[in-house]
């Protein structure tokens, strides 16, 4: 009897140490299927990808962003300008801010109100107050992309990363990685640059 | 009169002063970078990947400057490379490196296609900032980190870098 307590504490212990001495993996990968989500948005309502509205959705274009970071606002005309193009052929665009309020105060669900009416956001802009979203997602930064193809009622991850490749929105020519990836779908192909790295800003994790 | 002689004479004392801070960064593309991880140095480099809107970039900055004068003299270079935007480069960038960082070397990466670069760097890192790279031909060894750094840990790292 000691001998199997004992055993069964030191391979308690030795499990301890094994997870311990990494980070839990976390984030989806390329094929994986993510989880639906029920946010809320700019104008009161919850919004989720399973609901009525998106009935005739063949993915979606969810983008972790946020008021503040630079880099999101560089992107604000052209996530409007994705929308506006992809929600009619069927990728709406779901914009999710998912920085802790403490934090970063201007991330807050009025000012993100405030930013939704001021440019004429076409889409949802959900506040991921509980940051379950981001952290199933495995999102780290504000912009980042995920393409989504439903497939039997469920989500599947195509595309993880940037935009583009010209946050600053210098160049004539982009490498557009986001609608690149939607039109191959459309033209129901597999996407061929699955994942590119995003710079933006780091989010803002409750402590 | 004497008033105004006086304030010219403060004025004339003030203006080596102000220029000495008057610092600004240095636009750099990725094949500048790119040759200068190749060549062949013998000071440690440090690169220290940042920007003005990455807050914790700029909490980290007074420890990475605290370590930079302590080691003037010795065979140890800092780089600060910044990520902002060029057009933001006269309004946001240089006054913070004037007041903030006098004396320092900062680069403004131009290269704005960061899946050409932010793997060369190291393979591991997603292109969160900030971010150091320490690395030293002489002892052929190089460390990189993605998080914010203490002066007690570049210190640390500065010691492994420089013993083979």
């Amino acid at each position: 009897m000691k001998k199997t307590v004992f055993a069964f504490f030191s391979l308690l212990f030795l499990a301890l140490v094994a997870t311990s001495s990494r980070p839990l993996e976390h984030g989806y990968k390329i094929g994986d299927y993510a989880a639906d989500f029920e946010l809320k948005n700019v104008d009161g309502s919850m919004v989720s990808m399973g609901m009525m509205r998106y009935s005739s959705a063949k993915g979606f274009i969810i983008v972790f962003t946020c008021n503040h970071c630079p880099f999101s606002k560089k992107y604000e005309q052209r996530i409007i300008a994705l929308n506006k193009k992809y929600e009619a052929l069927g990728f709406p665009l779901i914009a999710i801010n998912p920085n802790d309020v403490e934090r970063e105060p201007e991330d807050s669900f009025e000012n993100m109100q405030k930013l939704a009416k001021e440019k004429g956001y076409n889409f949802p802009y959900l506040h991921d107050e509980p940051q379950h979203t981001a952290y199933h997602f495995g999102a780290e930064k504000t912009p980042h992309a995920y393409v989504l193809k439903k497939e039997a009622g469920k989500y599947k991850v195509c595309y993880i990363g940037a935009i583009d490749d010209d946050a600053p929105n210098s160049k004539e020519k982009k490498q557009k990685y986001v609608e690149n990836a939607v039109d191959e779908l459309l033209a129901g192909k597999p996407v061929s640059n699955t994942v590119t790295k995003a710079v933006g800003c780091g989010i803002k994790w409750k402590q | 009169m004497r008033m105004l002689s006086l304030f010219l004479y403060v004025i004339l004392l003030l203006l080596p002063v102000g220029q000495a801070f008057c610092q600004q960064a240095e636009k750099a593309d990725w094949p500048r970078l790119e040759t200068l991880l190749r060549e062949e140095n013998d000071s440690i480099t440090v690169l220290n990947f940042w920007a003005t809107w990455c807050k914790p970039c700029v909490a980290e900055i007074p420890h990475f400057e605290k370590v930079r004068k302590e080691y003037q003299g010795k065979p140890i270079r800092f780089i600060y490379i910044s990520l902002d935007f060029a057009e933001e480069k006269e309004k946001r960038l240089d006054p913070f490196v004037a007041r903030k960082m006098p004396g320092a070397r900062v680069w403004l990466l131009t290269e704005t296609d960061y899946n050409r670069w932010i793997s060369r760097i190291d393979p591991d890192w997603s292109g969160s900032l900030p971010a150091t790279l320490l690395f030293h031909h002489l002892t052929k060894k190089r460390i990189f980190a993605d998080a914010e750094l203490s002066e007690e840990k570049l210190k640390s790292y500065i010691q492994q870098i420089s013993h083979p």
